[in-house]
């Protein structure tokens, strides 16, 4: 064991440590190996001469000490992997992305019927103004556009919403369903 | 681990108690200082040094060193001072006593 490796895996142990106390403690054994080293002793030797570095940890921390778990490389099921990420990209392109798609498209209408509701009594100006053929009946239609306006507005925000939510909650079931358990 | 480990552990903070008593010393001379009667792991002895601090036994103070970092000279208190005396009585007599007892025990001669 060189010096990194000791360093970093009594690091790695005294994880329990207030940081400043930690790093506190490792400059104290980085010294000393600069100081053996100035003795003309190897590394590797003066590793072995400060001892075991879990021994250590466990002396440093006292009767608490409970070893982090050892490195555990996050595995990869790669057969579950392949199959997971086929199944997923039919269910969406046959069936998720269409189908939201069409919600979606729908739900854009409503909001585009709603806007042109409420431009109702603008586009009747205009066309007073533009051609003229004014008829007081237009503006009872007006108005009673902008009232469904108004009810087509409460329900595209809570339509939106909605949408919203199943929309974000069905992509993270998606990641976390192909990312597996890892 | 053998037995001897577990005493070696047990009397490393006497030795180190006893050594920064004769004078102030830092880490690396403590460690050079214990081993040379007591083979003992050198890594032990800075986890110890700072249970010593913290119980008030020890102060440190930092000195410039002319090659490599600055050495973290350790002084004992006289908290530190009394504690030591206690330990070596204690030690005495614990020695005393472990020898009566063997001496008194029947083992045959080797």
């Amino acid at each position: 064991m060189n010096k990194l490796e000791f360093i970093e895996t009594l690091r790695y142990y005294l994880a329990a440590l207030p940081e400043d106390e930690r790093n506190e403690l490792l400059r104290d054994y980085e010294a000393h190996f600069i100081y053996g080293q100035q003795n003309g002793k190897s590394e590797t030797e003066i590793a072995r001469e400060l001892g075991d570095p879990l021994a250590l940890a466990r002396e440093a921390i006292g009767p608490d000490f409970l070893p982090p778990p050892p490195w555990s490389p996050s595995r990869r099921d790669i057969p579950r992997f392949i199959g997971v990420s086929i199944l997923l990209f039919f269910l969406n392109v046959m069936f998720a992305i269409p189908v939201f798609a069409s919600i979606w498209a729908a739900f854009i209408a409503i909001c585009a019927a709603t806007l042109s509701c409420f431009l109702a009594p603008v586009a009747l100006v205009a066309e007073t103004v533009l051609y003229g053929n004014y008829m007081p009946g237009k503006w009872f239609v007006a108005i009673g556009m902008v009232g469904i306006g108004m009810l087509l507005a409460v329900a595209a925000k809570s339509i939106g919403k909605w949408l919203v939510f199943i929309t974000l909650n069905y992509a993270k079931w998606n990641y976390k369903t192909w990312r597996g358990s890892h | 681990m053998d037995i001897n480990t577990q005493f070696k552990k047990g009397v490393l903070e006497l030795c180190v108690l006893v050594l920064i008593q004769k004078h102030d010393r830092y880490g690396y001379e403590l460690a050079e200082a214990v081993s040379e009667h007591v083979e003992v792991a050198e890594g032990a002895l800075y986890p110890l040094l700072r249970r010593l601090v913290k119980d008030g036994y020890c102060t440190t103070y930092l000195q410039e060193s002319s090659e490599g970092p600055p050495r973290k000279y350790y002084q004992l208190t006289p908290e530190g001072l009394q504690y030591s005396k206690e330990l070596i009585t204690a030690w005495n007599a614990f020695v005393h006593n472990v020898a009566n007892l063997i001496e008194q025990g029947e083992f045959p001669k080797e």
